[in-house]
């Protein structure tokens, strides 16, 4: 402490605070003194930080960041008290408070406008920010007692309406340092509005009151002292869309139910029930990924229409095709690629996948031999997954996004800012996994270490957000703590595992997770419908987490039904699902599909190659999850895969779609060949590319541009057919 | 995943050949989780950058020389010094009175008073993989941010106000072949042997009618680049005399430039040229001047970079285009001051060279320079970010702007860097 600041010193106890033992038994009795009358002394956790908080100053784009901003360093949203204590109060030759008058502080001069600050005005001169600020100053800018936050609770209360826009009074309260009242903690919580700045309106700052400008679905982040919180918001449509009913024939299910409580409260109506043959493509890529050949079109349509969809998934389900499929899935998943230079590891891996799936295995099974299979990885396929990563803190974040379906990676350098977990959980989860050797025969090894970056010392072993595990000495110990990790990670008394693979299936089957993205399940990013999240996990679990359960409780939906958007109707938030979101096919789903619909026989299906670094020039251009590329966990929803320049030319001039058009062994070919009339080829082509059959006008207006000498007409049909294939029609489901 | 750690060097630069890429280098900015996306760039008011300096290159052409070149076997010779350190190519006076370039440049010599030399380049990074991403994007690398190049930035800003008929969007064009091969062609861009522009058209036509016009159609920038002669013509080196691509050299490297003019003509914004193969740490003279053992007319790095880079320059001056066109020549950091036992130079990331060209920039000047021996700054001393920083302006991209990472992480177009007043 400086000594200067020790003259002006009001109070001989703020000195002696983390100074001596002489000062700790001090503290400890101002500590009960002061919680037993709430926090009234002036705290710079409580005061300071929460404001600064609030107002930006600690934000990532601001002296937050890791480098500050103008020799300014303050940590991330106040997560390190003490640093931010020491270089706002010592720091900078301690010029940022000035004990003669607190309001010309740089702390205080600055953001509030008053001498050029880059980071412009961020509090006016006289606000209540400012006032307390300078109270603090003249209280000797004490550090006061440390902040615990025992509960925290934020809450939402309708205002009435000035307009026609709802208006909320927003409220946090906290329960603080073992006090037994909840103190209103609202004016001192950072508000933040998701998704963007328009959708919400500050009426005022103080209390916080804000109106929704927009219908739909809003989020809001509180965050105080370490802790977040988030709120979901809804606001009504108007008067949306045409009402259509629903097909007898699909009853509401009970996954219906919970989607339609979420159009109730926004005045939403869903969109028709799609026709049967659409659900089929649909069903037919969801659960096997194949487009429905013209035999299991007819066979369908010879079904008794109340129960031919469930008959359909039933078959489907007990498929072989749906065994290579979800090996496929399973792979993508896990982030299967082959072991360097040990061709035996990466067989052993693929074969245990591949058997795995089509043994209809128990999913939680797999996962768990997964993080828990040691011995020679050259016949425990499973023992690999380890070995897919190169050391303990990318095991680490590995699964957490595999198996937890969180982005724990984020707390490495700095406390997740926007979950619960800290450098703490980061390393020390890392530190569990320090214990395996990655080596062909993997085992537990004793000793292994990795540094924690906030103590830069060797990390304790830990469950995120739990307990301190033992250190890892010798290989039993190692041994234990990697199996409490797994019995954490697939407890079921709260089924993190399982909400992440229904999140999972449920986004596989709709084009978008209920937590969106698929991967980062956190406390500020809420399920739009969590109840019907809980409910999934609850009969996946109740179904021995098999996937097929889920997907055919989904398929069976009205929601998943449901006719895709139109451009005519006003687009809706997809989070309600009162209509289709297109989605696209992932690209081995889409490059066997175009065989497929040609009609061409394929030697090895694109879904079959589990290895993602196999040798495909079209593949790659198409966007798999190649060599180096990380990849999205589902392919792009709104449809259409020709994002990129060199895909388009790649399509429109490449070798993958024009040598299968013209494959003498097209039914193009084979039926002109065998004199079917040009409507029955271009009948068929609609049923085998879009999977229904034409309407009269569209058969009957390409019939009449079919030119009439034979060679000119099979490149028309080319040409057609490739318009076909190009069309969202049949890129998309 | 992600990490450059885990990336293996040169994964895509498996190729000795040179390569061209429309837009950006950066080939660790794959699908990161948290790659900062300039997508999401907010654009501030304008204030502080309303100077004159202020985006005057409207394009760009980055020649990465990859694998970290030789300041003392290019823009940096000494002269005067023992013989371990000055090198066995020798010096060439150049147009700036009292400064010299090596011996292998004598074309760039003769262009110099078009130039800004930088000789005081300095950065604590000797590994290439983490020196490329410092260069590249100002920042110093971190495991968690895979931060985006100038480039990347500066062509997604110049693509929101920019019409030219090569709509690239967001994500870069490689050209997969080799300009430099007798058949060279873009990939995909010819049309397909079986079809002709009539049967293309009738493809678009057919699309058209099975697309819901609201929504747009998915294709058609591509019909576009097909079937514009355009863009058919600026991929078309035939179109140059033999006299025009042989001075340029007619391998790999030389017709990459030539191809590099060629698009920026057609108002390319930025278009990045690789020539792989200067990390030369043994034997160098070989790689460097003669090519391979035993060559009598040297075609080594430096004479092949020379041939080009001034064949380059020269054109854009006469075509009136240098004044908006900005050349950089650099690589990932410069090799030590003494030659090892193995005839080669190791890496040096103390101080190194990096040549700028045309765009507005100052010509005929050296900026900063080195010790007696090449080993340290003595001043100016300007980090790679300061650099970048200072590109920026000159491209003009707001280096204070922000943008956020698809996990909402904000972070600024260039964070340490401070502009070089001299070049501005």
């Amino acid at each position: 402490m400086h000594p200067r600041h020790l003259e002006r010193l009001g109070c001989i106890g703020w000195y002696f605070s983390g100074r001596s033992l002489l000062g700790v038994v001090i503290w400890l009795f101002l500590f009960v003194r002061i919680f037993a009358q709430e926090i009234s002394e002036p705290s710079f956790e409580l005061d300071v930080l929460t404001l600064l908080t609030k107002h930006g100053c600690n934000s990532g784009a601001c002296h937050g960041a890791v480098a500050g901003r103008g020799e300014f360093y303050l940590s991330l949203w106040g997560s390190n008290p003490k640093a931010d204590y020491d270089q706002i109060v010592h720091a900078f030759k301690s010029r940022r408070v000035r004990f003669a008058s607190p309001e010309e502080s740089l702390l205080i001069a600055k953001p509030s406008g008053r001498i050029a600050h880059e980071g412009q005005e961020r509090f006016e001169p006289d606000s209540p920010t400012a006032d307390t600020l300078i109270r603090w100053i003249a209280a000797g800018a004490p550090f006061g007692p440390s902040l615990r936050v025992e509960d925290f609770q934020v809450s939402a209360e309708p205002i009435e309406p000035s307009s026609d826009r709802s208006g909320y009074r927003l409220r946090a309260s906290a329960r603080l340092n073992g006090s037994e009242n909840l103190l209103d903690v609202s004016d001192r919580t950072t508000w933040e509005t998701e998704p963007d700045g328009d959708s919400m309106g500050w009426i005022q700052q103080s209390p916080p009151t804000l109106r929704l400008l927009r219908p739909g679905r809003h989020w809001i982040t509180a965050r105080f002292a370490g802790q977040v919180r988030s709120l979901v918001l809804i606001e009504r449509y108007q008067d949306q869309g045409p009402v259509l009913a629903g097909s007898a024939l699909d009853p509401m299910s009970w996954i219906d139910q919970e989607v339609q409580d979420g159009l109730d409260r926004a005045n939403l109506k869903p969109l028709a029930i799609a026709d049967d043959l659409t659900w089929l493509r649909r069903a037919s890529l969801d659960f096997v990924g194949r487009i429905p050949s013209l035999g299991e079109i007819a066979e369908f349509q010879g079904l008794d229409p109340s129960t031919r969809k469930t008959q359909t998934v039933d078959r489907l389900i007990e498929s072989e095709a749906f065994g290579t499929y979800w090996a496929y899935k399973l792979a993508r998943w896990v982030g299967f690629r082959p072991i360097a230079s040990e061709p035996q590891a990466t067989d052993a891996f693929e074969q245990y996948l591949r058997r795995s799936a089509v043994e209809r295995r128990s999913w939680k099974q797999i996962a768990q031999e997964l993080v828990l299979s040691t011995g020679d990885s050259h016949r425990e396929g499973a023992a690999n997954f380890v070995r897919l990563a190169s050391d303990p803190r990318v095991h680490a974040e590995r699964i957490g996004s595999v198996f937890l379906g969180i982005r724990i990676g984020c707390a490495n350098c700095h406390n997740h800012p926007l979950d619960r977990w800290t450098q703490d959980d980061y390393h020390g989860l890392a530190a569990i996994l320090a214990g395996i050797d990655r080596g062909r025969e993997v085992r537990y090894i004793g000793g292994g270490q990795v540094t924690n970056l906030r103590t830069r010392e060797a990390a304790i072993p830990r469950l995120p957000g739990e307990e301190f595990l033992s250190l890892q000495s010798d290989a039993q110990a190692a041994q234990a703590n990697v199996e409490r990790l797994s019995a954490w990670i697939f407890d079921e008394k709260d089924p993190r595992f399982a909400r992440m693979l229904a999140n999972r299936l449920w986004g596989a089957m709709m084009g978008r997770g209920l937590v969106e993205p698929l991967d980062d399940l956190r406390e500020t990013n809420p399920a739009s419908h969590p109840r019907l999240l809980d409910r999934l996990a609850k009969s996946l679990i109740d179904a021995d987490y098999q996937p097929a359960s889920i997907l055919k409780l989904i398929a069976l939906s009205q929601t998943y039904a449901r006719v895709e958007v139109d451009a005519s109707v006003t687009r809706l938030d997809p989070s309600f699902y009162a209509a289709r979101e297109p989605k696209a096919m992932a690209p081995e789903v889409l490059y066997d599909a175009i065989h497929d619909a040609l009609g061409l026989s394929v030697e090895s299906r694109a879904i079959g190659w589990l290895d993602p670094t196999t040798p495909s020039e079209s593949l790659d251009v198409l966007g798999r999850c190649g060599r180096m590329v990380g990849c999205s966990p589902e392919p792009l929803r709104g449809g259409a895969i020709q994002q990129s320049l060199g895909q388009q030319l790649h399509w429109i001039n490449g070798p993958l779609v024009n040598r299968a058009i013209q494959s003498p062994e097209s039914f193009i070919r084979r039926e002109s060949g065998s004199g079917a009339s040009d409507v029955e080829i271009l009948a068929m082509g609609y049923l085998r590319f879009f999977g229904q059959p034409g309407t009269q006008e569209e058969l009957r207006d390409w019939g009449s541009q079919i030119p009439q000498r034979t060679e000119e007409k099979l490149a028309w049909f080319e040409d057609w057919a490739w318009s076909m294939l190009s069309s969202p029609r049949f890129l998309n489901h | 995943m992600r990490g450059v750690g885990s990336l293996k060097r040169y994964s895509t630069f498996s190729t000795r050949r040179s390569f061209l890429r429309i837009g950006a280098l950066a080939p660790w900015c794959m699908a990161s989780p948290c790659m900062a996306s300039p997508c999401m760039a907010r654009v501030g008011d304008l204030g502080a950058y309303e100077g004159t300096s202020f985006g005057t290159a409207k394009s760009c052409i980055l020649l990465w020389l990859d694998g970290g070149p030789s300041h003392l076997e290019t823009f940096d010779p000494k002269i005067d010094v023992p013989r371990e350190v000055q090198g066995p190519l020798g010096t060439t006076p150049t147009r700036i009175p009292g400064v010299h370039f090596s011996g292998e440049l004598e074309r760039c010599a003769k262009l110099a008073d078009e130039m800004t030399i930088i000789r005081s380049m300095t950065s604590p990074l000797g590994e290439h993989g983490l020196a490329n991403q410092y260069a590249l994007s100002g920042y110093l690398p971190s495991p968690n941010v895979q931060y985006p190049s100038f480039g990347s930035i500066a062509s997604h800003q110049r693509a929101l106000d920019w019409k030219g008929f090569l709509g690239v969007g967001d994500e870069p064009f490689w050209v997969h072949s080799d300009p430099g091969s007798p058949s060279f062609q873009v990939r995909d861009l010819e049309i397909h042997p079986s079809l002709d522009p009539t049967r293309l058209e009738r493809r678009r036509e057919m699309l058209d009618r099975l697309q819901d016009s609201r929504k747009g159609s998915g294709f058609r920038g591509a019909f576009e680049w097909i079937l514009s002669p355009q863009a058919k013509r600026a991929f078309d080196l035939k179109q140059e005399s033999d006299a025009t691509r042989e001075r340029y050299g007619l391998r790999s490297f030389g017709q990459s430039c030539l191809l590099a003019r060629r698009l920026v003509e057609q108002r390319v914004p930025f278009v990045t040229v690789v020539q792989p193969g200067w990390d030369t740490h043994e034997n160098m003279v070989v790689p460097l001047r003669d090519g391979f053992a035993g060559a009598k007319v040297g075609v080594g790095l430096i004479p092949t970079f020379d041939q080009a880079a001034s064949a380059l320059i020269e054109d854009l001056r006469q075509g009136g285009l240098l004044d908006e066109t900005m050349v950089i020549a650099m690589g990932e950091f410069g090799r030590t001051p003494k030659v090892n036992t193995r005839g080669g130079r190791d890496h040096w990331p103390r101080v190194y060279s990096v040549m700028l060209c045309g765009g507005g920039l100052p010509r005929g000047v050296v900026y900063g320079s080195s010790d007696r021996i090449g080993e340290s700054p003595i001043d100016h001393p300007t980090s790679p970010s300061d650099l970048v920083h200072t590109l920026l302006i000159r491209l003009g991209v707001r280096p204070d702007q922000t943008l956020m990472t698809p996990e909402g992480r904000p972070i600024r177009v260039n964070q340490h860097g401070r502009p070089i007043d001299a070049l501005l």
